[in-house]
């Protein structure tokens, strides 16, 4: 909202108070009167005497403001087709969010990928290994790889956990020219490689504006192939379809499983990376639900990973620089300007004490002191 | 005048002073908010072991006498301040929370002072309503000069805790004023 003085000024005239008795009123200056009309903000008592002078409601007294917020329409998940309400909501996550990266350098790094066709997919594929540690390597990315590529990327991560309407794993976002991912801390990190990765192709595709029909189908395609490409090596997927090729039927769910868990993976996923690269395997689809359920049970849930055990705002820290390096630094750039309790709010912080030691032991990172565990300074 | 006691501030004072909310004559407030945040913050069981024996002494004005159109007013125009000023002393965003910003409108329909350690909430609220804050050290000494309570070694032994558990410093004249209220030295830090 952005305060709107013509229309104190409107309101004004209409019900014929001159300015001198307006003043008057509420004990300030005709100038400071003058200043309102010309759109200096009212301080909050006057903002308060002006609504009770005037009847009326205080957001009369301002106008909307352009949003500074991009969420693209993404990908759909099942049959949860990105629609009007799913985008308020993650729209709504993103505003909370705004006032941190206001007047915050943005990271260095900001690659663009300006084509999109088949042929970019392998080596936009191959790129992003390469970014996320994995050269020369044919294992596939796990969920550590793919937060380390969305960090050389210059994407902030932030973790929430997600409404339940919203129905998402992940979504890209600008905030003030910031490049963003959300990433739901309600998930197992098993899931959430691929939807990370997906979000990282539209991130450095740099989406401005959102598609016009509000869902571009040969994005989303585009995006899902590279996000592919880069999780699962072309070498992996043939590699585990001839070890495949060589066990009886009955065995070849539990084989991709044994993959699955050694490279910490969906296998769901390695099913799908064959099928691109090696034609259809006709697996029965339970029996490939039911090797994830499974799987899924050996590995945590992201809050898990960034909380459980994290018994000091050092610990987390730590955590939280390790995964999302540049939400550390915006954090630490904006310890002087939030509460405690927006701290805990942003981070999904459990108690509201921990962000209150949390936001001062990021204080400190902000001078440059030493951090409480520590001996040496630590610079931000 | 009232002074509406937040989360902080009632860690510090609760084992001080225990009637600080059921004795009128020390006109401390809270609100369910600030309650709800004390009594299920999981942190504060290894923090302040002692806020279970503590927290039936907390008592938060009822909601009736809160939430009156009022309050509502107040409410909306204070997110609309918090969105739209800026906090001097930073020159950033006040970058207060829902539960802050509610706390604040409390304060301001109730026409209460605050006690709190959050330099936000604080500041919120002394640039953009007039409303003054009470350190916890100026809460205490103002007991001590009315009478409310005696200084004890066990009441010496909070202030002790204040330090071991890194509670925001209180101002050197407060200090002063206590070490000669009491005629004991304040914790060194």
């Amino acid at each position: 909202m952005k305060w709107a003085g013509q229309h104190l000024k409107r309101l004004s005239e209409s019900r014929q108070i001159p300015i001198s008795a307006l003043a008057g009123k509420l004990g300030v200056s005709r100038r400071t009167v003058y200043d309102w009309f010309e759109g200096q903000v009212p301080k909050g008592n006057h903002l308060l005497d002006l609504c009770r002078e005037f009847h009326v409601e205080p957001e009369s007294l301002f106008q909307q403001i352009v949003p500074r917020i991009l969420v693209p329409s993404h990908r759909t998940r099942g049959r949860a087709r990105v629609n009007p309400a799913r985008q308020e909501l993650a729209v709504g996550l993103a505003r909370e969010y705004e006032d941190l990266y206001e007047g915050v350098r943005q990271p260095v790094v900001q690659p663009v990928v300006r084509v999109a066709d088949a042929a970019s997919v392998a080596p936009l594929g191959a790129s992003f290994r390469e970014m996320a540690g994995l050269v020369g390597s044919a294992n596939p990315m796990d969920y550590e790889h793919a937060f380390a590529l969305l960090s050389a990327l210059g994407i902030c991560v932030v973790f929430r956990a997600f409404p339940d309407d919203l129905k998402d794993y992940a979504f890209y976002t600008r905030i003030a020219d910031h490049r963003v991912v959300f990433v739901n801390v309600k998930n197992n990190v098993l899931d959430l490689i691929f939807p990370l990765l997906h979000e990282a192709v539209h991130a450095v595709r740099d989406e401005v504006t959102p598609p016009p029909e509000g869902y571009d189908e040969n994005e989303e395609r585009f995006c899902d192939q590279v996000a592919g490409a880069a999780q699962f090596p072309r070498q992996y997927a043939e590699e585990a379809h001839a070890s495949m090729r060589r066990s009886p039927a009955a065995g070849k769910v539990t084989l991709l499983k044994s993959l699955a868990a050694m490279h910490h993976h969906t296998v769901y996923g390695l099913v799908k990376a064959i099928e691109e690269t090696c034609g259809k395997l006709n697996l029965p689809a339970r029996s490939v639900h039911g090797a994830d359920g499974n799987l899924r049970k050996r590995y945590p849930t992201l809050a898990d990973v960034l909380f459980h055990g994290a018994d000091t705002p050092v610990d987390y820290l730590a955590r939280l620089r390790s995964f999302s390096p540049i939400l550390f630094d915006v954090l630490v750039q904006n310890a002087d300007a939030i509460s405690a309790r927006k701290l805990a709010e942003l981070l999904e912080f459990p108690s509201m004490l921990d962000a209150q030691e949390l936001l001062n032991e990021l204080g400190r990172r902000g001078r440059g002191e030493a951090c409480t565990s520590c001996a040496t300074p630590v610079a931000s | 005048m009232h002074i509406l006691c937040d989360t902080c501030s009632i860690l510090m004072l609760l084992r001080i002073a225990p009637n600080m909310f059921t004795d009128e004559r020390y006109r401390c407030a809270t609100v369910r908010q600030v309650w709800e945040e004390f009594t299920q913050t999981q942190k504060f069981k290894t923090k302040y072991p002692w806020r279970k024996e503590y927290a039936k002494h907390i008592r938060s004005t009822p909601v009736n006498k809160i939430t009156t159109p009022e309050y509502d007013l107040t409410l909306r125009a204070a997110r609309l301040t918090e969105q739209t000023q800026r906090n001097s002393r930073t020159g950033r965003a006040f970058g207060l929370s829902r539960c802050d910003i509610e706390i604040a409108a409390c304060a301001i329909t109730l026409g209460y002072l605050i006690s709190s350690t959050d330099a936000n909430l604080v500041d919120f609220l002394k640039q953009q309503y007039d409303v003054k804050n009470v350190l916890p050290l100026q809460l205490v000494n103002d007991w001590l000069e009315n009478e409310l309570l005696e200084w004890t070694e066990s009441r010496q032994g909070v202030l002790i805790d204040w330090i071991a558990c890194g509670e925001p410093r209180q101002s050197r004249r407060e200090i002063k004023r206590f070490e000669k209220l009491t005629g004991k030295r304040y914790p060194a830090g």
